[in-house]
């Protein structure tokens, strides 16, 4: 598998921490991943179509609210912080910090500690840390959300 | 992107056809019958003006996104809006390089459906890039 996204929007994701997990793929996006959906991309855009998929369950807002009551009505709650609890799966949303949080991004906690993102159009990976895919693109984790672990539906914990 | 022209005239010298390939060999645009040298000219530099500026913005639009998963962001992106705002050539642009882009359609979805007024996808695959790509190919090809 090559590495196809652009090294300058992940500044801390390296060979170290990182390993390729897919092919790069217009097929789903991260909160499609995380939610364990690789047919779909899932976004709220604030009118019906224009080829996203939104859960009628959930508001088609582009806010921190919106996006935690997507895992709220998925059996989520939200929670502290990333650390790996036994039992339990998390995920992270990401947003930048300038200004009111505009979500950019979903991470998703596998039962071995580590973490799997899905880069926007390009691969999903396994990554060490949740804050390895911190940056200008997807800024940092804002709210952490678990529930009790169901194993991921697709990647292989 | 540099294009191949091919012309073929008629014992007379008129240019009876002619067509450009683009270097991948991807899309054919191909324009022929009883025009003038002068009319087909100018025929095919809109055409080719068109599908230049598509081509370009199409690059850019890759670059201006970067990783973003936020369709907000990628549909926002200036070489994006600026397609939208080249008007309906836009749309047989868009639905060739749809066409040649296979099995990982891009998100041209937006675009179609702006520069359209329709969205002919059925609710139940709305986000599934494949089957949203076909049902917009039908849609081009029963024009």
């Amino acid at each position: 598998m090559s590495r196809n996204w652009p090294a300058r929007e992940l500044p801390q994701l390296d060979e170290f921490n990182c390993i390729d997990h897919s092919d790069k793929t217009n097929s789903y996006n991260c909160i499609a991943w995380a939610v364990g959906d690789t047919s779909r991309w899932w976004w709220p855009l604030p009118l019906r179509g224009g080829g996203n998929y939104w859960p009628e369950d959930t508001p088609r807002d582009e806010t921190m609210e919106a996006f935690v009551t997507l895992f709220k009505n998925r059996g989520y709650t939200e929670c502290d912080d990333g650390s790996l609890e036994d039992g339990n799966e998390k995920v992270a949303i990401f947003a930048k910090v300038n200004g009111r949080p505009v979500p950019t991004h979903a991470a998703y906690q596998l039962e071995s500690g580590k973490w799997t993102s899905k880069l926007g159009r390009f691969e999903d990976v396994i990554h060490d840390e949740v804050t390895d895919v911190d940056g200008p693109a997807y800024g940092v984790p804002i709210v952490y959300l678990r529930r009790q672990r169901t194993h991921h539906p697709i990647i292989n914990n | 992107m540099s294009y191949q022209i091919v012309e073929e005239r008629t014992t007379f010298g008129e240019l009876a056809s002619a067509h450009w390939l683009q270097p991948d060999g991807g899309d054919v645009w191909v324009a022929s019958g009883s025009y003038s040298l002068r009319a087909t000219r100018k025929t095919f530099d809109v055409i080719f003006s068109d599908a230049q500026r598509f081509n370009e913005l199409a690059e850019k639009w890759q670059a201006e996104r970067g990783i973003s998963s936020s369709s907000t962001a990628m549909i926002l992106c200036p070489s994006y809006q600026a397609i939208i705002g080249m008007g309906p050539p836009a749309i047989d642009l868009i639905l060739a390089r749809l066409k040649a882009e296979g099995d990982d359609p891009d998100h041209w979805f937006w675009a179609l459906q702006i520069l359209t007024g329709i969205n002919p996808v059925p609710e139940e695959d709305e986000g599934n890039v494949r089957k949203m790509a076909d049902t917009w190919l039908k849609w081009g090809e029963g024009r």
